[in-house]
């Protein structure tokens, strides 16, 4: 117990320093009824801990900017944009993610490419990927997975009006609509951002080129 | 709405969910949606990594993202709608124990041992405790019923020095228990959960 007693107070210092640390780096470190009661106990600490401080430089690269707009969104009971309605939609249809990735990588004809095609998919669930460069192809790809009308794919899309800083959003609230106004980096971690123009493919021009 | 005072970021964080809910409503109600965007931001953000961390404990990491995701609209939206019970905090960890689960039973037919996914990172979860569907809330239930098992004084204590790890002489203040009984109280405590989660006595 002793070694549960220790890694429980490590974890919760290094989660109160803000450092988000991952369980699993604890869990590895015992056995057997040891590590039953430390994943409980990190379990409920997690269920009970406070909200993170706030941190508007984070929250506009973070996925809970998209989230934020979906509850928006679900709340106002305004027709919703990508970031609400992919994820919505995806789970009715219960396509995964990387299935509907997989899928939409075979219909483009970019299997090979389909990490970079999850990128730009995520971009679209995000909301940080605009519209207007999305072409007919992969709205007309997506509406074929989904078992959505083509067109109210592209009108959800429209509804972004350049992303979720888009005057234009929709958005209830002002400020989530300025949150993310930059494409270049899809407000994501590097692996995410845009391709250099040397770099620059069908996938691309199949996001990108409209 | 016309008492409807917006307050400063700094004054926001202090809120509790419960509160910061209450502002939002308040300031969608007086039709001030940038006061409402900044506290809903909040909330999120706030509650986004642990939600996304637990959710994680059994699911890989794409699916867990989804499933934190859903929890969280639902969870605001119908607190929103005065669909909730209790505090906000309890009722989002409900919602998620309760996706986890259904997205573990959808799975069920081919859902893999955590084992299986080693290397991948993808779950912190033991596989220990995972002998059905419900496997994803088991080791949380083995909690909840060892916490059932205390008094509102104990289980106040418990959930003070144990889960939330602050120092025995502070709990001790705050329940009006002798620093030496919180020790106490804790070492049963755990002793206790120990014997449920390895499948022992569960009755008290």
């Amino acid at each position: 117990m002793a070694d549960v007693d220790r890694l429980m107070d490590e974890y919760v210092k290094a989660h109160r320093a803000g450092s988000d640390p991952d369980p699993a780096d604890f869990l590895g470190r015992v056995e057997g009824i040891d590590r039953l009661e430390l994943e409980a106990l990190i379990d409920a600490y997690l269920a009970r801990a406070p909200r993170r401080a706030w941190d508007p430089a984070s929250f506009a690269t973070s996925p809970a900017a998209a989230l934020a707009a979906r509850v928006e969104q679900a709340l106002a009971g305004e027709p919703e944009s990508w970031p609400a309605l992919l994820p919505r939609w995806r789970n009715e249809a219960k396509v995964r993610r990387s299935e509907l990735v997989a899928r939409l990588a075979t219909a483009l004809g970019a299997s090979a490419k389909e990490a970079k095609v999850a990128r730009y998919y995520h971009g679209m669930e995000r909301g940080t990927l605009p519209a207007e460069g999305v072409s007919d192809r992969v709205i007309d790809a997506l509406a074929g997975i989904l078992g959505r009308p083509a067109s109210a794919i592209r009108e959800a899309g429209e509804r972004l009006a350049g992303g979720p800083g888009g005057a234009g959003s929709g958005a209830v609230f002002a400020r989530t609509a300025s949150a993310d106004p930059a494409f270049s980096d899809f407000g994501s971690p590097a692996p995410e951002r845009a391709a250099a123009p040397e770099d620059w493919d069908e996938v691309d021009e199949l996001f990108r080129a409209g | 709405m016309a008492d409807f005072r917006e307050l400063p970021e700094h004054e926001l964080q202090r809120l509790s969910d419960d509160e910061l809910i209450a502002y939002i409503r308040d300031a969608r109600d007086a039709g001030l949606s940038v006061a409402a965007g900044l506290g809903l931001e909040m909330l999120v953000f706030g509650h986004w990594p642990n939600v996304l961390r637990r959710a994680s404990r059994k699911l890989p990491p794409h699916v867990a993202e989804d499933v934190a995701g859903n929890a969280i609209v639902s969870a605001i939206t119908s607190a929103f709608h005065g669909e909730s019970m209790g505090q906000f905090v309890n009722w989002l960890n409900r919602i998620v124990d309760r996706r986890v689960a259904d997205e573990l039973r959808s799975r069920k037919p081919t859902v893999a041992l955590p084992e299986e996914h080693e290397g991948e990172d993808a779950f912190w979860g033991s596989a220990g405790a995972v002998a059905d569907e419900t496997g994803a809330v088991e080791v949380r239930m083995a909690l909840e019923q060892a916490l059932g098992e205390l008094s509102d004084t104990h289980r106040d204590a418990v959930e003070r020095f144990v889960l939330d790890g602050f120092p025995a002489a502070e709990v001790a203040e705050a329940t009006g228990l002798s620093e030496n009984n919180v020790h106490q109280i804790a070492s049963r405590f755990r002793k206790r959960l120990r014997e449920i989660l390895s499948g022992g006595d569960t009755s008290p």
